[in-house]
């Protein structure tokens, strides 16, 4: 497998915040990127040890075809669950819009 | 003691001490109860270890189990010892934040599993206990809302991110508490506070409410000042839900039993190994000294005790740090100001500017910082380096368990590396810093077994130090059987431990005499 090495630069974290949609602001770019620099030297280890014919664990313990009994359970009501949106309006949630104009 | 119980000196028994007298109807939960709410309101502005405080919901559950013991119905053990949990809980119908601010104000409409549990074994819940963000944080440094102080010394950190649980019982602020433990948030601030905190076997207690962090990692479990009160309170927080698919079905109950039997001090054929990973270099000199001091006490009740290697335990924080903050950055996608929470908008902005202004806004630093590790390790390109190198890890790790298991029934360490460190010391332009603090906590919740964090003795500095137990998957009760009968140890020779606490017993002897 090819190791990864990974130096973050500016340009590649303003990517990473577009893709996790949040917003940061130049300085706040600046200081994540150094910080994010020191922990990948950190993390670059893992890559020493994981050989091919290791296999990955997804989970502790696996369990195989957990299903439940197909029955009515408790449900929430509609205006439990519209309780704390920010806003709503005939039952439903109001939501800004999806697409841009441009 | 029974004769002469004062109401002021309630707070500063055990679970299982105040479960006894309000069995012998020596005393009230009202009375209990309200114990507790007064000592809360009178020294938590010191302590901040919570976040809520539910007065009514308290004293309304107390005067439930007084009237029901009145008329002699049959009650749970532990009904009417209150108890207090982390804000990662849902409760319904009481602010439930995970210390964020996206989720101030927050009002859940259901119950977690646990929560439920606890209303029917009627534990009258005392409040909502501070954490770092999400459980993100091992100091408490980064909640949302305030930094929870150590009460050994005030000047320090509790531990993270269950520092307000912790806190709160060494405190005498709650007698019982929930906590969460993704990579040691229960038993490292246990460590530091001098309080018991366990983390059950992954699967032992259900996740259905907890408000996930790391799916694969994160377990809820008991906190309290001995063994035996956090034994008892696995009994009622574990069992199988239906509602968690990781959930495990196994005995809970034999827990308090084994911690009994623990108490007889009794370790012949019980065989430990010490982990070398995680002894010597790295640990501080005071923390070593109270562990190995603590290993001639389990030799000197039978314990066969060896040394034994698990090498890809020094690849453990790395595979940690990448798988964490990859499910953080997944799990923590639900928070986009759409359906609850916090909304940062103006009203002609498109959905996704609202995403990106609402978690600017509602997220902390080092939740930020997680969430764009996580994006980057599961990014294409990244993935199999990262993600897929640090799941290969997880099966050497649980391997390194496996082969040690095979020698010994339990595996030992000192809990974390230093006693606690001053409020804002960590907090510096190296993240890793804070990280190194769960060294040897983050390995059983990568193999998803279960460990122990119980005192060991106090530091150079008047500090708790914690000693950490590991068991194989399922056992349990093999922690609170060692754990119990190293705590009686250390009792009788140095006296129990959360006595020795100086904070707020002045205020409660001033009362006292008051009266």
């Amino acid at each position: 497998m090819e190791k990864a090495e990974t130096n973050f630069s500016v340009q590649k974290v303003k990517h990473l915040a577009d893709l996790a949609r949040i917003e940061f602001s130049e300085q706040e770019l600046d200081e994540l990127t150094s910080e994010l620099n020191v922990i990948s030297d950190a993390i670059n280890k893992v890559q020493e040890v994981a050989n091919d014919d290791v296999e990955r664990t997804t989970h502790p313990f696996a369990l195989e075809n957990v299903f439940r009994k197909d029955a009515v359970g408790e449900t929430l009501e509609q205006k439990s669950a519209l309780a704390a949106a920010p806003k709503q309006k005939d039952g439903m949630f109001l939501v800004p819009q999806i697409l841009a104009e441009d | 003691m029974a004769n002469n119980i004062n109401t002021n000196d309630l707070t500063l028994l055990t679970a299982h001490e105040q479960a006894e007298l309000l069995n012998a109807k020596q005393v009230s939960s009202t009375e209990l109860t309200g114990a507790y709410l007064n000592r809360i309101h009178a020294l938590d502005e010191q302590v901040n270890a919570y976040l809520t405080v539910t007065d009514d919901v308290a004293l309304k559950t107390a005067k439930e189990v007084d009237d029901l013991r009145a008329k002699g119905e049959k009650l749970h053990p532990l009904a009417g010892v209150p108890i207090a949990i982390k804000d990662i809980v849902v409760t319904k119908g009481i602010q439930t934040t995970a210390a964020s601010k996206i989720l101030e104000g927050w009002i859940p409409p259901y119950d977690a599993h646990i929560v439920t549990k606890i209303k029917d074994a009627k534990l009258p819940i005392l409040g909502k206990t501070n954490m770092d963000e999400f459980a993100i944080g091992s100091s408490t440094e980064y909640s949302g809302y305030k930094i929870t102080h150590n009460p050994w010394d005030l000047a320090k950190v509790p531990g993270g991110s269950g520092g307000g649980s912790a806190a709160a019982i060494v405190a005498s602020l709650a007698p019982l508490a929930v906590g969460s433990d993704t990579g040691g948030s229960i038993r490292q601030p246990a460590a530091l506070t001098g309080t018991v905190g366990v983390k059950p076997t992954y699967g032992g207690v259900s996740r259905y409410g907890a408000i996930e962090m790391a799916s694969s990692l994160d377990q809820l479990g008991p906190c309290a000042k001995t063994v035996l009160d956090t034994a008892y309170l696995q009994g009622i927080l574990g069992g199988y839900d239906a509602k968690d698919s990781t959930s495990l079905d196994y005995d809970h109950n034999r827990m308090a039993s084994a911690a009994l039997k623990g108490k007889n001090q009794d370790l012949h054929g019980v065989k430990l190994g010490i982990v070398r990973e995680l002894t010597g270099e790295g640990f501080a000199d005071d923390v070593q000294k109270s562990f190995d001091s603590a290993v001639e006490l389990l030799k000197e009740m039978g314990a066969e005790v060896q040394t034994v290697d698990c090498p890809s335990f020094d690849y453990s924080l790395a595979a940690y740090y990448i798988l964490m903050p990859s499910e953080v950055s997944s799990n923590l996608a639900r928070f986009d100001g759409m359906r609850y929470g916090l909304r940062a908008c103006g009203d002609n902005l498109s959905a996704e500017q609202t995403m990106r202004l609402t978690r600017a806004k509602g997220f902390g630093k080092e939740v930020k910082r997680r969430i764009i590790l996580g994006t980057h390790a599961l990014s294409s390109g990244y993935y199999d380096a990262y993600y897929g190198s640090a799941q290969k890890v997880r099966t050497l790790i649980q391997r390194d368990f496996t082969n040690a298991f095979e020698k010994v029934d339990a595996l030992i360490s000192p809990t974390a590396p230093t006693t606690a460190f001053k409020i804002g010391e960590k907090m510096t332009a190296d993240p890793v810093t804070m990280y190194k603090n769960d060294i040897a906590t983050i390995p059983v919740n990568l193999a998803g077994t279960p460990a122990m964090s119980l005192p060991s003795g106090l530091g150079a500095d008047g500090m708790p130090i914690g000693f950490q137990i590991m068991a194989p998957g399922k056992m349990d009760d093999r922690l609170y059987f060692v754990g119990s009968a190293l705590e009686q140890a250390l009792c009788e020779k140095n006296g129990a431990l959360y006595e020795k606490i100086q904070f707020g017993k002045q205020a409660v002897n001033m009362k006292t005499e008051a009266k």
